[in-house]
């Protein structure tokens, strides 16, 4: 039935305190009433008790490698420059020796590349599982599947599903924040509109574009327009059902919010120098990632749900030489940084940090077929770095034959990841489900996946 | 065997399904005589249906002792019993009622009971037969028709049979009403009676049938097209719907520590694999929400005199009764929770001992509390436990937030108040939360006059004070908490030398 005229020129005196009243109780989202009306999956309290309220996702995109990094494999010394038998049909059949040395670190003695130190100073404090599996060996697919565990484009991403599921404590944030670089791995797909990931500049620019307020409108004369527009939206709900118009008054309240919570938590010049020097934001080789991680720090710290950091040229299929040092830099010191960091103000303990690629590298060497120096995507054995909420502390899952091609014990797939993410935080991946066309999807796409229960404590 | 009164008795109720054959062979031969008998006949047919309800009762009460020696669940046989009695009261009142009237009420109710009964039947079959002389009517019709047309043979043969019927069809409607008003003189309840108790004693039979050999034995060999008539059980594996997560996380650990060495993957004892969930389905020998009648239960469940007894008795010991039970669970279609060993179903000890001192709390009112952007969650679904942010409450409306709070002040078991300039009697408040775990009071303008009043909190384990201006002096004040456990101390007004006076705590 259509709205008339009149309708909306009358509504207009009367909403304005409902307006606020209904938005403000949005307070904690998995209490307030879904836009459709339903109460949140979470609503009558967590499926586990939660070993974390919150998730920083740092993703190494391209592919880290495990050979330069975690994985020492004895047998690419032997075979260097050579193919193995049961591997002469793979493509790029001779295998490349890792590109440095290992040391044990810690209590664990662990093995850690020599391109990674810092990391190994800490490596008590992580869980390595050594064979994450993707489906798909290529860069698009691959990394939509990470984000989403669906196969098909357009997905919700898990961050979107965690917002669905219990909500951001900060309102005045998104629960949804990317960092680094904007992959497009954030949407929210069929969930509802104002759990998409939102992307924020850490390169020296305005955080959120178009931010501020234009200086002709003043915040009073701001907040009215806001107002009236989800005056608006409200009597449209109320006539026609639409449930994407509450939705619409929350990003609107969010993007009021926004103006003056952003510019405060994304200034990271108010950290103290010990802080700036640790993350190695003075030096141009740690900037970046250092930068992007303080942020990350803080935008948690702040209350945001889910972070995710994403850190491109890992892809290193041939200067792997040249490049994997560089990038190895790049990551060292700000993730020790982060640990230590989230570990002094006790943020560690519910905090849960996820370091990974989309998938892991071959053993082989891609450069004989490419030229030079480098190494294959590796769908069947990768590495997932796992620290805080509830982990255990220096323990190493699963494990690779021994050129590290294949995973022969305790394969983690990307869906079984998704899962164990959402057990850390309390929720069932097999409950948190949303109705569409008939099924109800998950966050952890068709087919069973497990909880990993034994990576955690 | 022992000469025992309960030997003695199993050794009678043995003989249930012999005797059992006597009334089913009486019964039918003794209304056949009854109702198409000559005259000369009629005594015997009455001696007869006398020893057809002494011999039903004998096998009743046989039938009773017999299962209570074999001890038969009572749902199987409830059916077969049931019909058993019905057959025995429906005949000895058709035997015994009186057909006159005597002076007791009760019986002369019953017998008019029944004799309206038999109208009402007598009605119905009257209604059937025309009923399905009218159906008919068309194909009569069109065969007069055919036959005036063409004069077949046939027609010869049926013509006696189709005059009769052409004449009966003349019969005016006031033979039909004359019938239909005779029924009531005509019918005999007792006829009903027998009629009935021939059918129950028939379908007691097959019931008893179906006991011994199995539901749907009748249809086992029958031809496809009688089979679903005949009861046949649908060929569907009811076992696929055993829980596959739960067999993974509960069940295959049992079978892996029992049986695998047998059954496993690399061994096939007895063609018979349990190391996946398939490999147990296809074995059929589980049959779903029937773990007693289940073959894989029956064999664990043996004593170990038995030879079947699984596992072998020179292999090792029975199963314990958590993995019996575990088994049963699971065969009446429990499903896993994907949480592994379920550990993080349950609430730790520490949070368990807090939870069953706490009332209910239903989830409505916890969804009330968050107001003024304070974020309470309850921390476990069943369970009255809160989780309490109230980081991002304004200033002007902590003191709202912690007044709302009040009345589940003892629900709170983790707090975040990070960031937050808190007032005295914020601190006061904060020292009537005695089930507090876990508190963040990080960044805040806690003192150590402050953590002086905390000292009350028995239960918390968890102190995050970084960034605070707290200084060594609060040493004494974390003595007083007893079930301190973890303290974060980093930027506060304690210094590297004095930390280790807390060196006999984890701290970071």
């Amino acid at each position: 039935m259509a709205i008339k005229r009149r309708d909306i020129l009358k509504g207009f005196g009367l909403g304005a305190a409902g307006v606020a009243a209904n938005l403000s109780l949005m307070g904690n989202p998995v209490y307030a009433s879904a836009p459709s009306g339903i109460l949140s999956p979470m609503a009558h309290g967590m499926h586990f008790v939660p070993k974390a309220k919150r998730v920083i996702f740092l993703w190494l995109a391209g592919g880290i490698s495990q050979f330069e990094s975690f994985e020492n494999k004895q047998m690419l010394h032997k075979w260097h420059d050579q193919s193995p038998m049961q591997y002469k049909t793979e493509c790029g059949p001779s295998c490349l020796k890792p590109l440095a040395d290992f040391k044990r670190y810690g209590e664990s003695g662990t093995e850690v590349s020599d391109f990674l130190p810092n990391i190994g100073s800490i490596i008590d404090e992580f869980t390595l599982v050594k064979t994450l599996q993707n489906f798909a060996p290529a860069h698009p697919a691959a990394g939509h599947f990470l984000f989403t565990g669906e196969r098909i484009a357009g997905k919700p991403a898990l961050g979107s599903w965690v917002n669905y599921a219990i909500g951001s404590e900060n309102h005045n944030l998104p629960g949804f924040i990317n960092l680094g670089y904007n992959h497009g791995n954030n949407k929210n797909g069929y969930l509802r509109s104002d759990l998409h990931g939102v992307f924020f500049a850490t390169d020296g620019k305005a955080a959120v574009d178009f931010l501020d307020r234009p200086n002709s409108i003043n915040a009073a004369l701001q907040k009215q327009a806001i107002d009236s527009v989800n005056e608006l939206d409200m009597l449209a709900y109320s006539e026609l059902g639409d449930a994407s118009r509450k939705a619409h008054g929350k990003v609107y309240e969010l993007a009021y919010q926004m103006q003056s919570s952003i510019p405060q938590v994304m200034n990271i010049e108010e950290e103290s120098p010990a802080i700036r020097a640790m993350y190695g934001i003075d030096k141009e080789e740690t900037k970046t990632l250092g930068v992007n991680l303080l942020s990350a720090r803080r935008l948690i710290e702040s209350g945001v749900r889910f972070v995710n950091v994403s850190d491109g040229g890992w892809d290193h299929h041939s200067g792997i030489d040249k490049q994997f040092p560089k990038k190895a830099a790049n990551l060292d010191r700000p993730l020790m940084a982060l640990v230590t960091d989230l570990k002094q103000r006790g943020l560690l303990d519910d905090t849960l940090l996820v370091v990974t690629g989309e998938f892991g590298r071959t053993p082989f060497n891609e450069g004989k077929v490419i030229g030079g120096t480098g190494r294959g995507h590796n769908p069947r054995a990768g590495i997932i770095l796992l620290a805080g909420g509830g982990i255990k502390k220096g323990f190493s899952y699963g494990e690779t034959d021994d050129f590290g091609m294949d995973t022969v014990k305790d394969p983690v797939t990307i869906n079984d990841l998704n899962a164990s993410i959402l057990y850390s935080l309390g929720i069932d991946h097999t409950r948190l489900t949303y109705e569409l066309g008939g099924r109800n999807f998950k966050a952890t796409g068709v087919g069973d996946s497990r909880i990993v229960t034994e990576l955690f404590s | 065997m022992a000469d025992s009164f309960f030997s003695n008795i199993a050794f009678l109720g043995n003989f249930h399904p012999i005797i059992v054959h006597f009334p089913l062979a009486l019964l039918p031969v003794a209304l056949l005589f009854k109702w198409w008998g000559r005259p000369t006949l009629q005594p015997s047919a009455n001696g007869m249906l006398l020893l057809t309800l002494a011999f039903a009762v004998a096998s009743a009460l046989m039938g009773m002792t017999n299962s209570w020696a074999n001890a038969y669940t009572i749902d199987t046989i409830q059916t077969h019993a049931g019909l058993a009695w019905a057959t025995i009261a429906v005949l000895a009142v058709a035997i015994f009622l009186p057909t006159e009237s005597t002076g007791s009420a009760t019986l002369n109710t019953l017998r008019k009971l029944l004799h309206g009964l038999a109208v009402t039947i007598g009605k119905l079959f009257l209604l059937l037969k025309y009923a399905l002389i009218i159906l008919l009517l068309p194909l009569f019709l069109l065969y007069l028709l055919f036959r005036k047309l063409y004069r077949w043979q046939l027609a010869k043969r049926l013509n006696p049979w189709f005059d009769k019927i052409r004449r009966k069809l003349r019969t005016r409607w006031s033979t039909v009403t004359r019938h239909w008003r005779n029924l009531s003189t005509l019918s005999n309840w007792k006829t009903l009676c027998y009629g009935a108790s021939l059918v129950l004693i028939a379908m007691t039979g097959y019931e008893g049938s179906n006991l011994v050999h199995g539901q749907g034995h009748l249809a086992r060999h029958a031809p496809t097209w009688l089979a679903p008539l005949l009861g046949a059980q649908t060929e569907e594996n009811s076992g696929l719907k055993l829980d596959a997560l739960y067999y993974q996380d509960h069940v295959q650990p049992i079978f892996r520590k029992n049986c695998f060495k047998c059954h496993g993957e690399d061994k096939a004892k007895g063609n018979l694999q349990l190391h996946t969930i398939e490999h147990v389905v296809n074995a059929r020998i589980i049959e779903f929400e029937s773990p007693y009648n289940s073959e894989l239960l029956k064999r664990v469940l043996l004593s170990h005199s038995d030879p079947s007894a699984m596992p072998p008795v020179k292999n090792g010991k029975r199963l314990s009764p958590t993995a019996i039970a575990t088994l049963v669970a699971w065969i009446n279609g429990k499903k896993g929770d994907g949480a592994g060993s379920g550990e993080n179903t349950e609430l730790p000890p520490a949070y368990a001992d807090i939870a069953s001192t706490l009332p209910e709390l239903s989830s409505d009112s916890v969804r009330g509390l968050n107001h003024h952007a304070a974020v309470v969650t309850q921390l476990l679904t069943g369970h009255s436990l809160l989780s309490v942010n109230l980081q991002f409450v304004t200033e002007n409306n902590l003191i709202a937030a912690l007044e709302q709070l009040q009345p589940v002040v003892e629900h709170i078991v983790d707090l975040n108040i990070s960031g937050r300039t808190l007032s005295k009697s914020t601190i006061q408040t904060l020292s009537t939360m005695q089930n507090l775990v876990r508190l963040n009071l990080s960044r805040s303008n806690i003192s150590d006059n402050d953590l002086k009043q905390l000292g009350t909190l028995q239960n918390l384990q968890w102190l995050n004070l970084f960034g605070t201006a707290i200084t060594a002096k609060s040493h004494r004040y974390f003595e007083e908490m007893p079930a301190l456990k973890t303290l974060f101390v980093s930027g506060t007004g304690i210094d590297e030398a004095e930390l280790n006076q807390y060196a006999r705590w984890s701290q970071d």
